[in-house]
């Protein structure tokens, strides 16, 4: 395209030289600007500067904590371990701006939008318009669990964000079956499983997509290879994992605390402790854990899940869309219909407490057949009339759409904005204030974590001792609590109510400090001066 | 008029998702960590008296159940009904023992968790008005459990 001002000499000799160099300067700008790919722009920098605006200010907590401080220290996570975000984040956590938790927000606020960008490109593939795709993704990118897990430090936007990728390499293939272009599909499930485990789940749709789309090319030794090599350097992150373990890092989740406090970490340069920890077992009884009238149960809640983060609008399009793909070319029809089962499925089978934040790959997939259900139906009214009626019908659904997501942009922001949340630094800082030297502080996720950031991020208290109950068994809880109450201050998130007999708990802060009854006053115990029953769980 | 039809029923495909919104709702709670706190401290039921004389009244409060799910009640086994739990997954409900006959108790609650906590009807024990509010179950006649304490010797 060329980029040469349309003036001619003959017409501009008579202007001022500067003005000459002003026009020839816009003429440059409006060819520029005609080369600039605005929809895709617009597909990653208006969800980025929203997710920009409502971001978390600084470490958030539960995982975020976790991550942070991991990515950061070039730490070892628990399972499944996420060793492609723990390489990523080392070197974006060095960013110069904020604090390392702000960062780390940031990161998933860009891959956030980059999920965005990306399904703009498969949508663009599967001849989506403008309008139908400024629907479907303008609704998942304000879905509420979308963007608030964009403003925190987490792992489902990276995950979202390679899952886009790996089905956009996969349309990419199926059009034209290169060996260049299968590598890419090797690359990204590679980088997809040394990220997240759950990008397993998307595997047999994929294999079904290609042996049925190209056979022949697919096991050309070519593509093999190809394939092979994308795979396993996508794989290489996993190196990640025996290379930290044997560095010996200070903040390591794969492991146990014993009874001594001795912490026994699990052996990731063997096979069998890198399986424990990729394969999740440690979580392996939450998995496929209903059945029956229970099942059905979760079912439903995920589809009212699903129902309110397309804020209802997104229903019947991302119906009507599944089936006119599967009508339109069935082996996508049929790879996003399996991806979209098996990623829900195995999620409406866990039972864990925070599953709702674990259907964003079904929510991707969801709004992929929003914008063909959408682009269908527009198409289907274009084609039935040229008259008035149809450019009215036209214009009730392309405003409608603007309306439903200006909606959901507005209704959700209330609910999601972050920006001003410094509840987990308040909270983690509050702990280590009121520590005394020495001090050995137990707690969940939402206590630990936090303090061991501000200890091994920000140095803060290196002399406090933070151990997640997470890691250790309530037995050696008890036994470790029982040893060393009389030797050093000891700080608890929740009394355990099998010590309540030996142990008093005084509250401090967020925290309770445990002392023998003998030591203390009874009055001291949470709870007794309101004369209700003692609450030890907060 | 086929054209108006064709037209309808895009639109209706379009909007139809917007006639389920009264039956689920709209988006009311968001990702924020003060709501999966609790997420590995175990689902628990307390009752504000252990015993009481038939006719009393019983609050149960539970806490650390998924937050907005309905649960289900039940005593000895016979299922009372249903109740809600909040946005951060307490609940509380009152236990009215007008019908029913002394004896033993085992309230369960069961929904994603599952607690439990029991209660006596003792004629001798003191009866108990409501203290709370909130949904009211009413204990049937019939599935108390005898509890007979067996003498314990030692050697």
């Amino acid at each position: 395209m060329s980029i040469e001002p349309r003036q001619s000499t003959a017409e501009t000799t008579s202007l001022p030289a500067a003005i000459v160099a002003s026009l020839k300067g816009l003429d440059s700008i409006r060819s520029i600007a005609r080369m600039v790919d605005w929809r895709s722009l617009a597909a990653f920098f208006v969800p980025l500067a929203v997710y920009l605006r409502t971001l978390a200010p600084t470490i958030y907590n539960l995982d975020s904590a976790e991550l942070t401080t991991a990515a950061y220290t070039g730490g070892l996570m628990r399972a499944t371990g996420y060793p492609l975000y723990l390489s990523i984040g080392y070197l974006w956590s060095r960013l110069p701006l904020g604090d390392v938790g702000y960062r780390m927000n940031l990161f998933s606020a860009v891959c956030g939008a980059l999920t965005i960008l990306l399904a703009e490109r498969i949508l663009r593939h599967l001849k989506v318009g403008n309008w139908a795709t400024f629907g479907a993704l303008g609704l998942l990118a304000s879905s509420l669990f979308f963007w608030g897990l964009s403003l925190v430090a987490e792992v489902y936007t990276l995950h979202t964000a390679l899952m886009a990728g790996f089905i956009l390499a996969l349309l990419r293939w199926g059009e034209r079956p290169e060996p260049r272009r299968i590598a890419w599909v090797g690359l990204l499930a590679g980088m997809g499983l040394a990220h997240h485990a759950a990008m397993a789940l998307l595997g047999p749709a994929a294999v079904l997509f290609m042996v049925t789309s190209h056979p022949r090319q697919l096991f050309s030794p070519r593509s093999i290879l190809a394939a092979l090599a994308g795979l396993l350097l996508g794989l290489s992150f996993y190196l990640y994992l025996p290379l930290r373990f044997l560095a010996g890092p200070a903040f390591n989740y794969a492991g146990t605390y014993d009874a001594s406090l001795q912490f026994i970490p699990v052996n990731l340069t063997t096979l069998e402790g890198l399986w424990w920890l990729v394969s999740g077992q440690a979580f392996s009884g939450a998995m496929m854990a209903y059945s029956g009238l229970d099942l059905w149960r979760e079912a439903q809640a995920f589809l009212v899940q699903l129902g309110r983060a397309f804020f209802a609008i997104g229903l019947g399009p991302g119906i009507f869309g599944a089936a006119v793909l599967l009508r339109r070319n069935w082996r996508q029809g049929l790879m996003l219909g399996l991806m979209f089962a098996f990623s829900a499925g195995f999620y409406i089978n866990y039972r864990v407490m925070d599953k709702d934040t674990m259907y964003l790959p079904a929510y991707l997939i969801w709004a992929l057949w929003v914008g063909i259900g959408t682009q269908e139906l527009l198409d289907w009214m274009r084609q039935s009339t040229t008259d008035a009626k149809h450019r009215f019908a036209e214009l009730v659904i392309k405003v409608s759409m603007i309306g439903f997501v200006l909606l959901a942009v507005t209704w959700n922001w209330r609910i999601v904005d972050m920006s001003a949340d410094w509840t987990t630094r308040t909270r983690g800082e509050a702990i280590l204030a009121r520590a005394e030297t020495g001090g050995l502080v137990f707690g969940w996720w939402d206590t630990v974590p936090v303090v061991q950031y501000l200890q091994l991020v920000e140095g803060q208290r290196p002399d406090i001792k933070a151990v997640n109950r997470f890691l250790i068994s309530g037995s050696d809880l008890e036994y470790v609590i029982k040893k060393e109450v009389s030797n050093r201050p000891i700080y608890i998130d929740s009394f355990p109510k099998s010590l309540a007999t030996k142990l008093i708990a005084r509250p401090m802060g967020p925290v309770y400090r445990l002392a023998g009854r003998s030591a203390v006053q009874p009055a001291a115990t949470p709870g007794s001066n309101s004369g209700a029953p003692a609450r030890w769980q907060r | 008029m086929k054209n108006i039809i064709r037209i309808l029923i895009a639109m209706g495909v379009f909007f139809s998702g917007v006639l389920l919104v009264p039956a689920m709702g709209l988006p009311r709670v968001g990702f924020n960590w003060q709501r999966y706190a609790g997420v590995y401290n175990p689902a628990s039921l307390e009752i504000n008296h252990p015993s009481g004389s038939p006719g009393s009244y019983f609050t149960v409060t539970g806490s650390n159940f998924s937050p907005e799910t309905t649960v289900s009640v039940s005593a000895n086994g016979f299922v009372l009904g249903e109740v809600d739990t909040t946005e951060t997954g307490d609940l509380l409900f009152l236990i009215s023992s007008t019908d029913a006959d002394a004896g033993f108790y085992m309230i369960e609650v069961i929904g994603n968790e599952a607690a439990a906590t029991q209660l006596i009807l003792d004629p001798d024990a003191p009866l108990w008005t409501a203290e709370d509010e909130g949904p009211l179950f009413s204990l049937p006649a019939g599935i108390a459990q005898q509890v007979l304490f067996m003498p314990v010797i030692v050697k």
